[in-house]
């Protein structure tokens, strides 16, 4: 009987798609890298197959996961132009279901060959169907920068988690990032998935803190997260050491944060 | 402070799917590997096969689109060259029956002419006759007036 419903299982994970979560915010130093990074390590953790990619010519993600001084015949830019096959490049981490799809400096000549392409704005879409099939969640982590790129991340996502500082000029580049969105689903004629918005380096001292912690909920309470995620040193200090936030300190108070937001964004119980 | 916040909210919002239910994408997954697959066919054509062959294709309709307009150009001549011929055979045939026209006139008119002639001297010989028997009747009346004075 168990075999039967392992085996029903593995069936319709096989078949299931994959869920496209995007980190993105065009205002940088938002914590887009550090949380998606724990974010899809601890989801890769609980068992879910998971595959990060790093879609910032600046490779910090590829950084987190100590992949980033690693010479490559093959990159991003050869799938997204080339149309190679996105399986080629996807890299090994420390937990056997997170994988990574690194980048390099080769990104930042994506822009142009994109343009002149006929649907340049769904090329990552294309190229997420080969591999869709393989993984429960696709994590993306997109640049800080409004651009072709962006956009075919946005596209291809099937939902937004959107990291915020706890200050009036994250609040203010979140108008821009949100009107943007709007135009985006105008243009293109289709409804974002779903969209978190979360606070980030949160500080319960800080006034402007707990202000803008009251502006987003009061102003966009449908997209809202009650998770806020603490100012910590930990999650910085990971990053720096090229390893997870679980891995060197797990039982800190940013691993918590990051636990409850998995949990929140997923509806897991 | 509360008042920059309120103040810097987005005027628009995404609708997302939580709110509306889901767009029809304009371009589905089938329309794009149709155009990428295109692109692909296309570029293909170009990169891999010699120019002359890649534009074989084009010299073909381009050769048969030239004979095609050189052979329309000389089916229209030979078109308006028989039209030509015919209406000049038509014009001949209307001149020729105008000049049978013509001469059967001249004709008849020569005819009435003579007919003229003729009546012309019929009656001056009418005429002489006349003054002959005005002549014999006169002296036969003179003769009938000359007997009774004889008694």
């Amino acid at each position: 009987m168990y075999i039967v419903k392992d085996i029903c299982r593995a069936i319709r994970t096989k078949t299931k798609k994959a869920t496209v979560q995007l980190f993105l915010n065009y205002k940088g130093g938002t914590g887009k890298t550090s949380i998606s990074s724990a974010y899809g390590y601890y989801l890769a953790k609980i068992g879910k197959r998971v595959l990060m990619i790093d879609l910032d010519a600046q490779a910090h993600l590829t950084a987190c996961f100590n992949q980033e001084s690693i010479r490559r015949n093959k990159s991003l830019y050869g799938v997204v132009v080339s149309g190679e096959r996105l399986s080629d490049i996807v890299v090994d981490t420390s937990l056997e279901r997170l994988k990574l799809v690194p980048s390099s400096i080769s990104l930042s000549a994506l822009e142009l060959p994109l343009y002149r392409m006929p649907i340049g704005e769904f090329r990552l879409r294309q190229a997420l169907r080969n591999v869709d099939k393989d993984y429960d969640y696709i994590i993306i982590d997109a640049a800080p920068s409004i651009g072709l790129l962006s956009l075919n991340a946005i596209l291809a996502c099937d939902e937004l988690l959107v990291p915020l500082l706890a200050d009036f000029l994250s609040f203010h580049g979140l108008k821009i990032l949100l009107e943007t969105l709007a135009s985006i689903e105008k243009e293109f004629q289709f409804y974002l998935g779903k969209m978190h918005i979360f606070l980030n380096r949160y500080n319960s001292a800080y006034p402007v803190c707990r202000e803008c912690q009251e502006a987003i909920h009061k102003f966009y309470p449908q997209y809202s997260l009650k998770t806020v995620i603490n100012e910590a040193y930990e999650i910085m200090d990971a990053s720096s050491m090229g390893k997870s936030l679980f891995e060197v300190h797990p039982d800190s108070k940013a691993a918590e944060d990051i636990k409850d937001l998995v949990y929140e964004v997923n509806g897991f119980k | 402070m509360r008042k920059k916040f309120e103040s810097n909210v987005a005027q628009e919002i995404p609708k997302t799917k939580l709110n509306e239910p889901e767009l029809p994408w304009k371009i589905t997954d089938e329309d794009l590997e149709q155009i990428v697959s295109k692109d692909e066919g296309y570029e293909a054509l170009t990169k891999d096969t010699s120019p002359l062959k890649a534009r074989a294709i084009f010299l073909i309709a381009l050769v048969s689109a030239v004979f095609l307009f050189i052979v329309n150009l000389a089916a229209d001549f030979m078109t308006a060259n028989e039209n030509m011929r015919t209406e000049m055979i038509k014009r001949s045939l209307d001149t020729n029956t105008l000049q049978y026209n013509l001469q059967k006139a001249v004709a008849e008119k020569a005819q009435a002419g003579e007919r003229a002639t003729q009546l012309e001297k019929k009656v001056e010989d009418l005429n002489a006759q006349k003054a002959l028997f005005t002549d014999v009747i006169e002296s036969l009346t003179k003769k009938g007036e000359d007997v009774p004075s004889e008694d």
